[in-house]
């Protein structure tokens, strides 16, 4: 190409343009002949076609309009196949350039308007499938609009259609509104979302079918080409949805999901207990000596040994490497099933009580709150990079002793664990600073033994409760992490944050070693499932995904939330995800195959914080609302559970919420920040006082 | 902080937004624009104040690139570039999407790693943990007390300019204080504290001060006392005991606001004054 511009340049150099029109014709000349036989043409196609486009572009730039025009004719060159002057030879550019059109700006307007009068005036059945098609397109021309210059016709375009759209996308409406000239597109966030994916609308057949050939009979060029080639239909056998099921699933920045994007297999099943050590209490309770390993496991929930043993569908105790527990270990979980069997056993008629700490001081200071698996530490994150510690229980924290006494004690003795600890600087409340900015999110492990925290400033911090210092910083994520969680079996954690990924690390693991990369926005929450094959993550961009720790797919892929998501948990049997946010409602996902199967609508303020009981009968919720609220979860999941669920068919969402809800406690104007179910059934809450 | 309840105002309820200068109207219209109905009323302030610093440093460094380029007003390309320099250092983006599944696909094809038993806390290599100390303490040699004294308060006549060595068999401190604080008029010498019993043996040594921290370009004569004697010397600096016999005249002098960046100096002078004393023992 360069040199095609040389030889044009040359040609220039002739003094007058009728020499340059008989130079240009004598390559012409000698093209056409060629031009006659395909078969040669189609041999030389590359060069003489680029080395064309380049003396157009060169005369074009010079202003040889004559000569230009002779050339387009000889050579039958369209308009299409011009590059234009602005193109770059940036990547950004190439693409953006797909919103590039020749059509005259006024007509978007009248586009718009035919779609919107041809969804209203379509079949009822059809109408509320189709009526998902106004937002995509609303979207695309807008787009269009911007960038090809015609900045006032996309202003009046937005300021009349904008705000017909759902409720829902106002948000990303907004955020579009402000991107006014073609500039403004290359740096924007949303218009990589929307010019790297295409917007994905699951339609039943007849109704594809119905608007192929609405469409057709407008013969509407503009709207043809852009339902055409930017939206993606997923059609399926069946019939066509009514409102509520369209609505259940619509609210994500990206469309709905296709079916391809949950049939992966998810074994949802929890891990098969190890073999534990019999408590010396135990022993004296329970008679039968044979029946004593299968008795321990019964007391925590009875349908889990037979399960565990031959569920279909738990993953194998190998699928992902996972830390053999050590005696402290298995000491800690006998404890725990002999306080679950001492636990309150919750149910409909007996309710959990509510011990509540309010964080007084700190309305703007408090970021998160988490309690340990043992309701025996508090750890708050701060605006102020600090990270407090506090025991719930009389036992104080202790630290370390430094390592010239450790020396001199007896390791053998039986409480080596409790000499080890220096009584004479007990506390109560423990401070570790370290970040560098505003702490978002903290995570105990389950041994208790180390914390993570992550912050604004990028970087995860895992910090020794034994010795209450820094012990390493994790540094991967280079903008903001919102949030960490230890694996319930301790040893891996996962992070999510600003960059819209999630990330797998374990704890002697300078790096990530899974990177779970698909959202289009950022990353709010992350939670491991009770077998901790799987992370569900919720984000900014309305959705919901499971991914596999093993492999680092994405295996589920959940819309229908209208709002962003605060909070996510997994059910005590692996197979139901709640998730709430921003949108006030909880959700409830069948893991198995993807669906949502519940919707409790209650709240009137958004909710950041979810928590089942430890039997899995109740569910609680709390948010910005100052209210606590119960859900019965043994009646929804025996109703569902009398369904016939499988793949296909899209269950009905059950909104009936009054029959679900068991109590609201209100707090006098105590926003509820965590929530957490200790070993005995009681309920913690914790919150800061807003006053 | 305070549990107060925060004031926020509604863009049209407040008058200070109707009636306070342009640019906080203009302000007030953007936060509209963009959505934004309930802030605290600092909130204009503190965008009015980023606005002013982001519009000057880009035009700081619009003006440099043009004169740069030789041209003789600020053009719209420099801008543009200085514009694009500064979003490339500091409002950076999270990467693409396309970068981003690449990434993933690469980082996750390789399987996780098996785990090693019973290693206790499963930590990173030393030099990813911060479990180390990142400093190294510096061996002391003899512990030695300088007190440096403004040379205009004490008069020697025989001082001289470069290093000399000047000998007092009878020190005019005939019983060393407990704690000194000392300024020069300069303000950049400090102060040592000193614990010694009996009279020791003064050695004045006279050197130019050339502290390379040293503010002001004025150099004077600094005379050193060393004291060399055998009884543990505690040293601390800026110990801001007046003593009633303090016999160098420094009471006036003491000024403390000074010494914060003059501890700085105490390194290094004290290296130096080690590294002669060295020399002259």
């Amino acid at each position: 190409m360069a040199e095609a511009v040389m030889d044009s340049h040359s040609l220039v150099n002739a003094t007058n343009e009728s020499e340059l029109q008989n130079e240009i014709i004598t390559v012409e000349g000698g093209n056409e002949a060629s031009t006659d036989q395909r078969s040669a043409e189609s041999q030389q196609p590359d060069v003489d076609k680029n080395a064309l486009l380049a003396v157009l572009q060169f005369l074009k730039k010079y202003n040889l309009q004559e000569t230009e025009g002779i050339l387009r004719k000889e050579t039958k060159l369209l308009d299409d196949h011009l590059p234009t002057s602005s193109q770059s030879s940036s990547d950004v550019t190439s693409v953006l350039s797909s919103f590039k059109s020749e059509g005259d700006p006024d007509i978007y307007e009248d586009a718009y308007t035919v779609l919107k009068k041809l969804v209203e005036s379509s079949l009822d059945t059809y109408k509320y499938e189709l009526s998902m098609i106004l937002y995509p397109v609303f979207v695309r021309m807008y787009l269009e609009l911007v960038y090809n210059d015609h900045e006032i016709q996309a202003v009046g375009f937005m300021a009349k259609f904008g705000p017909e759209q759902e409720e829902y996308y106002q948000d990303d409406i907004q955020k579009l509104a402000s991107v006014t000239k073609k500039d403004h597109m290359k740096r924007n966030e949303l218009m990589d979302n929307f010019k790297s994916e295409q917007f994905t609308l699951r339609m039943s057949r007849d109704t594809y079918n119905y608007l192929k050939r609405q469409l057709q009979n407008r013969k509407n060029s503009l709207l043809h080409n852009i339902i055409q080639e930017h939206l993606y239909f997923d059609v399926y056998e069946g019939m066509a949805r009514n409102k509520q099921q369209v609505d259940a699933t619509a609210g994500a920045v990206l469309g709905e999901a296709t079916r391809q994007a949950n049939n992966t297999k998810v074994y949802y099943g929890l891990l098969k207990e190890p073999e534990l050590p019999l408590p010396v209490d135990d022993e004296e309770e329970s008679g039968e000596g044979e029946d004593k390993p299968k008795k321990k496991k019964p007391k925590k929930d009875p349908m889990l040994s037979k399960k565990a043993r031959n569920d279909p569908n738990a993953p194998p105790n190998n699928r992902i490497p996972l830390p053999e527990l050590r005696d402290a270990d298995k000491l800690d979980k006998s404890n725990a099933l002999r306080e679950a069997k001492k636990g309150l056993k919750l149910g409909t008629e007996i309710l959990p009580s509510v011990c509540f700490y309010t964080l007084l001081n700190s309305h703007l200071g408090v970021t998160c709150v988490e309690i340990a698996e043992d309701s025996s530490l508090l750890a708050a994150g701060f605006v102020d990079a600090a990270v407090r510690v506090w025991s719930i229980t009389p036992n104080s924290l202790k630290a370390m002793k430094p390592a010239s006494e450790l020396e001199q004690t007896d390791k053998e003795a039986d409480d080596v664990l409790y000499r080890m600890m220096d009584e004479s600087n007990a506390t109560n409340m423990r401070l570790l600073l370290g970040h560098n900015g505003p702490v978002y999110s903290t995570s105990f492990s389950p041994d208790r033994n180390l914390l993570l925290s992550c912050s604004e400033d990028g970087t995860i911090r895992l910090w020794s409760l034994l010795t209450w210092t820094n012990v390493v910083c994790y540094k991967g994520h280079c903008f903001p992490v919102w949030d960490v969680q230890f694996s319930p079996h301790g040893y891996y954690f996962a992070s999510c944050g600003h960059d819209r990924t999630a990330r797998l690390w374990a704890t002697d693991s300078h790096q990530p070693l899974r990177v779970f990369a698909g959202h289009v926005c950022d990353v709010d929450c992350v939670q491991f499932h009770p077998n901790s094959n799987y992370i569900a993550t919720g984000s900014s961009d309305r959705t919901v995904r499971l991914w596999d720790v093993s492999n680092g797919n994405c295996v589920r892929y959940m819309t229908g939330h209208k709002g962003r998501i605060y909070t996510l948990v997994f059910s005590n049997c692996g197979r139901f995800l709640a998730s709430a946010g921003g949108d006030k409602k909880i959700l409830v996902w069948d893991i198995a195959t993807g669906h949502l199967v519940a919707e409790l609508n209650n709240h009137s303020e958004a909710l950041y914080s979810l928590c089942f009981s430890r039997d899995g009968t109740i569910l609680a919720s709390g948010g910005l609302d100052y209210c606590v609220k119960l859900w019965d979860f043994t009646k929804l999941s025996e109703e569902l559970d009398l369904e016939d669920l499988n793949i296909s068919h899209t269950p009905n969402v059950k909104t009936n919420t009054e029959s679900y809800l068991l109590g609201s406690y209100r707090t006098k104007s105590t926003s509820v920040l965590s929530l957490h179910f200790t070993r005995r059934n009681l309920l913690l809450g914790t919150g800061m006082y807003q006053g | 902080m305070a549990s107060s309840k925060t004031n926020f105002s509604n863009s049209s309820s407040s008058n200070n937004i109707t009636s306070g200068p342009k640019d906080v109207q203009v302000m007030a219209a953007i936060l509209k624009d963009m959505g934004v109905i309930q802030y605290e009323p600092r909130v204009i302030n503190q965008m009015l104040e980023f606005t002013y610093r982001y519009v000057t440093t880009m035009l700081d460094d619009a003006r440099l690139f043009s004169s740069h380029a030789k041209k003789k007003n600020i053009d719209v390309h420099d801008v543009r570039l200085a514009v694009q320099l500064q979003m490339d250092k500091s409002f950076t983006c999270p990467p693409p999407r396309d970068l981003l599944l690449e990434v993933a696909r690469q980082k996750n094809n390789i399987p996780l790693p098996l785990i090693k038993s019973n290693t206790g806390v499963h930590l990173p290599p030393d030099r990813y943990c911060l479990t180390t100390a990142n400093y190294q303490a510096k061996s002391q040699k003899r512990p030695r007390i300088q007190v440096s004294v403004p040379s205009s308060k004490v008069s020697f006549s025989s001082i001289q300019s470069n290093t000399s060595n000047i000998f007092l068999s009878r020190p005019s401190i005939s019983r060393v204080v407990p704690a000194i604080s000392l300024a020069s008029k300069s303000g950049t010498v400090i102060s040592v504290a000193t614990k010694t019993v009996g009279s020791p043996l003064v050695t004045l040594v006279s050197r130019t001060e050339t502290t390379p921290t040293q503010t002001k370009s004025k150099v004077t004569p600094t005379p050193v006392f060393k004291i060399s004697q055998g009884p543990i010397i505690s040293r601390s600096p800026l110990v801001p005991e007046k003593t009633s016999t303090p016999r160098v005249t420094s009471s006036s002098a003491v000024i403390l606001s000074s010494t914060s960046h003059s501890t700085t100096d105490l390194p290094e002078n004290e290296k130096k004054r080690l590294r002669e004393e060295d020399s002259i023992d």
